[in-house]
């Protein structure tokens, strides 16, 4: 998804910055609430940002397609620290990120639009969804997988408007057709990934998860449950 | 060492020994690992009538990817460094005092 400079109109390049200016100023609003409520997730917040920083740079071959792309991670980081901020470090993590031949300078808004902003809020929406209703590793990682399609499909979007605003939704099946069968196989690895992620941090530290507005169940051990039994 | 941060340091490793593994074994095979499905759909849009893409950073400096990769390593090591103990204190043993405390802000 990272579409590089050059690629996109001027027009277009102008609307994803100031969409994505929209997202970023709420972000930045919340995490400086939030830091002040708590200390502790500024220094959160920054091991996400470069958790998303490495994942989203991380090549992976497919050997299916003959070639390689990366996972998001965007959706993992806006379940643990929330999505207004995981749209407003994306923005800083895709700038870090031009400078190894990643996207490029006028593309940052269009870039942070679909993995920070589009990715994070699909991710953090699934998990919304199905969290309580299925198992932890399920519903997050869902959410991974559900924001990393999404993701793809929202740069193949950008791209067919840009170019061939006559024929979007053809435009979006061709680029599709361009990432699709990498995307899909790391879509899938970053359903185990995010899965595996957050069901550990909710089991071993569940104040990690209180970040983004939601504190796990107590895990039932085995003595709280002979317990119980003793009890009844 | 507590026993969480010793997971996520074991884990830390072996995504590193992951990373850098693929990223081999991918060159080796022909995997297009710098660019990838994204060069790939960036020449397709440029071809299908997008403008000409590059990179903004070559007009500064050619060896941009050396300054960033350096730039960004230490200071992710530094801001983890730094910030991994006021992170993880909340609950986490201080040792070498004979007893476990907790620890928290506020």
């Amino acid at each position: 998804m990272h579409i590089a400079d050059g690629i996109l109109s001027p027009a277009w390049v102008i609307f994803w910055w100031l969409v994505a200016l929209v997202f970023i100023g709420i972000g930045v609003i919340q995490i400086r609430r939030k830091s002040i409520n708590n200390p502790q997730y500024l220094p959160m917040l920054a091991l996400m940002s470069a958790a998303v920083l490495v994942i989203s740079v991380w090549h992976v071959p497919v050997p299916v397609t003959g070639s390689s792309s990366h996972p998001c991670g965007t959706p993992m980081a806006a379940i643990i620290v929330g999505p207004f901020p995981v749209a407003a470090v994306t923005s800083i993590v895709l700038f870090f990120q031009t400078f190894v031949g990643h996207g490029g300078l006028t593309t940052i808004g269009a870039n942070d639009w679909s993995m920070g902003i589009v990715g994070a809020f699909s991710g953090y929406g699934v998990w919304l969804g199905l969290r309580g209703r299925t198992s932890i590793f399920w519903a997050a990682g869902l959410a991974g997988f559900v924001g990393d399609i999404l993701t793809y499909l929202t740069a193949a979007f950008e791209l067919a408007i840009s170019i061939h605003p006559e024929a979007v939704l053809r435009y979006i099946g061709i680029f599709m057709l361009g990432y699709a069968p990498t995307q899909l196989p790391l879509a899938i690895m970053e359903l185990v990934f995010t899965g595996l992620v957050v069901r550990y941090i909710a089991e071993v530290r569940p104040e990690m998860m209180k970040y983004a507005g939601w504190t796990p169940p107590p895990v039932k051990t085995t003595e709280a449950t002979e317990t119980t039994r003793g009890a009844g | 060492m507590d026993k969480f941060t010793k997971n996520a340091l074991i884990a830390c490793a072996l995504l590193c020994a992951f990373i850098i593994t693929s990223f081999y074994v991918g060159t080796a095979l022909g995997f297009n690992m710098s660019g990838g499905a994204d060069d790939k759909v960036n020449s397709l849009a440029t071809a299908d009538g997008g403008g000409q893409a590059h990179d903004s950073w070559y007009y500064v400096t050619q060896n941009m990817e050396y300054i960033g990769f350096g730039s960004i390593g230490m200071a992710g090591g530094f801001l983890c460094g730094y910030l991994w103990v006021m992170t993880f204190e909340e609950t986490s043993n201080i040792q070498g005092q004979g007893k476990t405390e907790v620890t928290r802000h506020n």
